[in-house]
């Protein structure tokens, strides 16, 4: 999957959990620019993600994701391992 | 570097502070006066150590300050009484008072009321409460050499009238603003609320004794006897059935009475007259107004008998 | 020793000054000395508890940087948190767990009399513990390295501003300060004694204030009416944000005097529109623990239970909360009710950001006046748990709330409490809605700020609890 599909996937996810449908992703996206992301609603995120993409996050991966862009780089190396 | 700069403020900040607390002073004092004047019956310390009078001074706890009526003892003894009885204040307390008004206008007779654990060592609490005398710590000696046992650097804390005056200044504001109901002579009826009497407590106690307060207790005693002041001790009536024939503490009490020739009136500590009526008590260790008044006609007469026997002697 | 104690500011400068003279490498060997000196002067038996877990943490996560194969690190893991939560729950929970088995077993008839040993708790045990898995458990994830200095491990456990009671700091955060100890810079120095300023400002003032018409009211359920009651329950919470909130400003100063940041702990916890706000404003660093430790790795691996996997986790971080605080039953009903306000606001949330979103409600002052009274009202009904000693209290309490009125006493008591308070609430209140609009502790004009520290110093000096004592002033 290229990074361009990524981002647009994850976008409308984003939009969805949040229930914010103007939202606009960036790099450096973190909870704190958000509202309503918080560890409650994390986890729901996470579930979305990994049903929309179609794969299973690891509990280390979580703890590297402090920004949308890890988030994105992450998903990015997932679709990358499975490829190769 | 930065931190000359900041040591320079600070010691520009500190001046700051001892004015305001030089003034903080000033300002606390013109303000007891004030409170004194509008209501004395909300400072019993200071109405106590500066302005009180009587050929007779009742000294004790909440137990006297409700359990003596002046205006009563003034009719059987045709003498001036005023009842100094101050709530939760043990031994250090009445030492300072009592030697401060010694000093200050001899009565004719003193009258202390005290409990079987007089001579106990006292609990924080206790020295806590030592705070009420504050205001005297730099012009009385009793009450520096007392406050100062609260805690080692009490001393030290002490330099500081805000300090000094800590959490007074509720107390001055509402006797500035409002007068509580008056007393007579310093006596403070009580009256049970709705008719709930107190049950009878039985036990034995046996406390320890406290030889710095030992000490201190002969002294008031000694200082009564160089001021030709008549001092009587007194046990005020409880609600309770206490074996005290081990009590150690109360042991040498009654023997440092019979040292000083001191009468020890304690008959009605744990008299029948009283202990068969509890709606005489407020609670365990109080009596009501109803009992205040038995109490202080029963006293009187013992007094009136003590007396007469001094002059025949 | 405790920040309240008058040693403390005996202790606090030459500490300071002592650290700014010695050379840097010593930095940390004196940090260490001075943290255990403060330990031992408050408990000396348990100092020595606190170097054994120093070196279990240490030893085991030297184990687990070291090993080569993923089964062996899990292990010494899984090792390692058994071993170092031991004494907590030995000394936390013994006297519960020996009352329930002895109930259990008379229940069945069988009537065997346990030993019964009370015992003193170790203070700061539940904050050190905490620290010391959190530390293990990064050094596993590998979000931290492993510190090969003993000396660093037994500060990070022993650093004295927060040890008695946090806040809770992270290996991540906090370590790599201990590697590189500067001189206190002026500014540290100034804004560290600022907060402590305040600190002991809402702790000595406000909180122990508070605390005297509380504790008068709630020690005496029977004599006091229900609008009294109510009062109480009204200000415990104020209470309690004063409290740990004030002591936590005074350990972030202190540790800032020394050039160190730690991280804050309150942040204006009463403007919080939902609960789950709230709690990302109250006690942050022991929800950030929680969250990190134990809410996340549970709500992650109970997933695929949707909704039900998060309220689970929701409940059973917050029981954990609740006991973390406490032994007593009325702290696990405590925990059990945040799990539930909790919980409710999880399940309803897409409903209800839906509801706002459609009347714009986010925007309007009387809705988030509306909701912060809401979200008070709700923790200050689940903290009559906590203050409670008994369910049953508890319970009493609630019925005469509701359904007694009578007078409110204890007026010459509440009257000085609330004035205190009053700074408090007006400082929060700019802070969160205009900030530096009202400055004064950081005002440009130096006239201004040293005029705000001598008042609230003479404040303190003049309102401040120093002693039980103050009570007798003031009777019923």
């Amino acid at each position: 999957m290229q990074k361009n599909e990524i981002i647009q996937k994850l976008t409308l996810i984003f939009r969805d959990t949040f229930c914010d449908p103007t939202l606009d992703l960036r790099d450096d996206m973190t909870t704190n620019d958000v509202e309503n992301w918080d560890s409650l609603t994390h986890m729901q995120l996470i579930t979305n993600v990994e049903n929309q993409f179609g794969f299973r996050f690891k509990l280390k991966d979580l703890n590297k994701m402090k920004q949308v862009g890890d988030m994105i780089t992450l998903i990015e190396s997932k679709f990358d391992s499975l490829t190769i | 570097m930065h931190l000359k700069k900041l040591v320079l403020k600070i010691m520009a900040f500190i001046p700051l502070v001892i004015l305001l607390d030089f003034t903080a002073g000033y300002l606390f004092r013109f303000l007891e006066t004030k409170a004194l004047d509008n209501n004395p019956q909300g400072m019993v310390a200071e109405f106590t150590m500066w302005k009180a009078e009587g050929d007779m001074m009742i000294f004790g706890a909440s137990e006297v300050r409700g359990g003596l009526i002046p205006s009563l003892m003034k009719n059987k003894l045709g003498i001036s009484v005023f009842n100094c009885g101050i709530n939760s204040q043990p031994f250090y307390y009445q030492y300072c008072v009592i030697n401060s008004v010694l000093e200050r206008k001899k009565p004719k007779v003193i009258i202390w009321s005290i409990n079987t654990c007089y001579l106990n060592a006292p609990s924080e609490e206790d020295m806590n409460g030592l705070s009420v005398l504050n205001p005297f710590y730099n012009t009385n000696d009793y009450c520096h050499k007392v406050i100062n046992k609260k805690s080692k650097y009490e001393n030290l804390k002490m330099v500081s009238n805000l300090y000094q005056y800590n959490s007074r200044i509720f107390d001055l504001l509402k006797n500035i603003i409002s007068k509580t109901k008056e007393t007579d002579m310093g006596y403070l009826a009580r009256s049970n609320s709705g008719y709930k009497y107190p049950t009878l407590i039985r036990g034995s106690e046996d406390c320890g004794i406290d030889s710095e307060i030992a000490d201190s207790f002969v002294e008031v005693i000694q200082k009564c006897k160089a001021s030709n002041v008549e001092l009587i001790l007194i046990n005020t009536p409880r609600f309770e059935n206490i074996d005290n024939s081990k009590n150690s503490c109360y042991n040498n009490l009654i023997d440092i009475c019979g040292r000083y020739n001191i009468p020890l009136i304690r008959e009605f500590y744990n008299s029948p007259i009283f202990l068969n009526d509890s709606t005489l008590f407020l609670d365990n260790i109080h009596l009501n107004d109803k009992g205040a008044r038995l109490f202080t006609t029963l006293l009187c007469d013992r007094i009136k008998q003590i007396r007469e026997m001094k002059y025949v002697h | 020793m405790t920040f309240s104690s008058f040693n403390f500011l005996l202790f606090f400068p030459i500490v300071v000054i002592l650290f700014n003279v010695i050379p840097q490498r010593g930095r940390v060997w004196f940090l260490l000395i001075a943290s255990y000196f403060f330990y031992i002067n408050l408990m000396p038996v348990f100092a020595m508890l606190l170097a054994l877990v120093t070196v279990s943490t240490y030893l085991f996560t030297r184990g687990i940087a070291n090993s080569k194969s993923s089964v062996g690190k899990h292990r010494l893991l899984v090792l390692g948190i058994i071993v170092i939560i031991s004494p907590l729950i030995f000394f936390k929970y013994f006297s519960v767990v020996n009352h329930v088995i002895t109930a259990l077993l008379f229940r069945c008839g069988i009537h065997v009399p346990l030993p019964t040993i009370s015992f003193l708790q170790p203070v700061g045990i539940s904050f050190y513990t905490f620290m010391a898995i959190g530390y293990l458990i990064d050094v596993y994830n590998e979000e931290v390295g492993f510190e090969s200095s003993i000396v660093t491990v037994g500060l990070f456990l022993a650093f004295f501003p927060i040890l008695l009671s946090g806040p809770i700091e992270r290996a991540g955060n906090i370590l790599p300060q201990f590697k590189k100890l500067k001189r206190s810079t002026d500014y540290d120095l100034v804004t560290g004694m600022k907060m402590m300023l305040w600190g002991y400002f809402l702790k000595l003032c406000i909180a122990d204030r508070l605390g005297l018409y509380v504790d008068l009211t709630f020690n005496n359920i029977q004599t006091s009416s229900g609008t009294t009651l109510l009062a109480a329950s009204v200000l415990f919470p104020f209470q309690l944000y004063a409290d740990l909130g004030g002591y936590s400003l005074i350990a972030i100063g202190v540790a800032r005097s020394l050039g160190i940041i730690v991280i804050p702990n309150f942040k204006r916890p009463f403007f919080a529109v939902s609960m789950s706000e709230l709690w990302r404003r109250w006690h942050m660093s022991l929800i950030q623990w929680l969250t990190n430790y134990i809410y996340t790795p549970l709500s992650f691996r109970l997933r695929r239970w949707k909704m039900g996997g998060i309220v689970t986790a929701l409940m059973l971080t917050f029981i954990i909360s609740g006991i973390w605080h406490s032994a007593e039953l009325t702290f696990f009903v405590w925990g059990l009710i945040q799990g539930v306000f909790l919980s409710i606001e999880a399940v309803t949330q897409k409903k209800r950001t839906k509801f706002k979103q459609k009347f714009n409600l986010n925007k309007k002052p009387w809705f988030i006046l509306i909701s912060c009274v809401w979200v008070f009202v709700l923790f200050s009904f689940s903290q009559i748990f906590a203050r409670c000693g008994s369910i049953g209290d508890a319970f009493n309490v609630l019925g005469k709330i509701l359904n007694e009125h009578g007078e409110i006493k204890g007026i010459s008591l509440l009257i000085p409490a609330l004035f205190l308070l009053s700074h408090l609430l007006i400082k929060d209140f700019m802070d969160e809605y205009f900030p530096k609009k009202l400055l004064l502790f950081e005002n440009k004009n130096v006239i201004v700020r040293h005029l705000s520290y001598a008042f609230i110093l003479i404040l303190i000096l003049t309102m401040g609890v120093f002693d039980s004592g103050q009570f007798i002033y003031f009777q019923y």
